[in-house]
């Protein structure tokens, strides 16, 4: 009994004990965004791209992406970083919009889907995973100490995403097992700690380990739940700018 | 000469001021307007031109400018 108690102390006891931190484990990353300019030839788009570019950054400096994966499913969020002057506010909802599409991702690994939920509908816009198709090179760099691989991005079905919308290229780190990221279409081996797009670049700034912390994915109802086609043609026939200009 | 330049510049003064006063306010309509079909030809979203829409006509009509536009921008 005691050759027992000792041989479970010493080897069997820690190896269990590691062994339910690892499966239980949860990461929570935080970013810091900046929007880009998206330059056009047009001279007039070209200096509104820029002054609404320049408007986003001002209130994108304070605003705080988070992403909690549990390799299951993941979430993309924000919050607002009250601590500073709230000069830039009022721009929040446009720089926010440009970063992430809405108010958050969700990303279900199990039905290989994205959704995208805003204030400014109820209806949710749902893109399939797999329309990324991600190579990865052997290029590596370490970001917040941790080993990371670039990660090329290709689309493979342009029109069911937003323009500017997929990522060109990613930063993740298989030190981090789990899959997430800022972007509906973290599929790569490991959180993603640097991405950008046409529009907007990530960068983390921070990593947690949380312990025995599940991301809960929201209760949709099903009828709220569009493709992005299906999304777009909704939103554009009921948003009464789109009537004005008609 | 210097007497006369002085009722000049008063003159001067009080005119372009009334003709600040005078001027026609920004039509936030239109220039929101704008800026959402500039976004969207620059590629944003509808997503993003609406937001942007709605922050240029707020922004606009806090400054003095006027509008006509009543319906909310959120869709239900």
């Amino acid at each position: 009994m005691i050759k027992f108690t000792l041989l479970f102390l010493f080897y069997l006891g820690p190896n269990i004990i590691w062994d339910l931190d690892i499966k239980a484990q949860s990461v929570k990353a935080h970013y810091k965004a900046t929007a880009k300019h998206v330059s056009n030839s047009n001279k007039k788009t070209n200096h509104i791209m820029g002054d609404i570019s320049r408007h986003a950054n001002n209130a994108l400096s304070k605003i705080d992406f988070i992403v909690m994966s549990d390799n299951l499913s993941y979430k993309l969020y924000y919050e607002l970083d009250m601590s500073n002057d709230f000069n830039g506010e009022e721009w929040t909802d446009v720089a926010t919009m440009i970063a992430i599409d809405g108010d958050r991702v969700i990303g279900d690994f199990s039905e290989g889907l994205s959704y995208y939920d805003s204030s400014l509908t109820k209806k949710i816009r749902s893109v399939e995973m797999s329309n990324i198709t991600w190579k990865i090179t052997t290029e590596s760099k370490f970001i917040l100490g941790y080993s990371c691989y670039k990660a090329i991005a290709s689309i493979n079905d342009p029109s069911e995403e937003n323009t500017l919308t997929p990522p060109e290229t990613a930063w993740f780190s298989p030190e981090l097992s789990m899959r997430g990221g800022p972007t509906a279409y973290a599929t790569l081996p490991g959180i993603i700690l640097e991405l950008e797009s046409q529009k907007v670049k990530f960068t983390a700034v921070s990593i947690q380990h949380k312990i025995d912390c599940s991301v809960t994915l929201p209760d949709y109802d099903s009828k709220s739940i569009l493709p992005h086609k299906e999304w777009n043609a909704y939103f554009s026939a009921n948003n009464p700018i789109s009537r004005l200009k008609n | 000469m210097k007497k006369l330049m002085l009722p000049l510049a008063v003159l001067f003064m009080t005119m372009s001021s009334f003709t600040a006063l005078e001027r026609d306010p920004i039509d936030c309509d239109a220039l929101a307007l704008d800026w959402y079909e500039q976004s969207l030809e620059g590629g944003y979203s509808q997503a993003v031109a609406t937001r942007t829409y709605g922050r240029v006509l707020g922004q606009c009509y806090l400054d003095g400018g006027s509008s006509s536009f009543e319906a909310t921008t959120n869709i239900e």
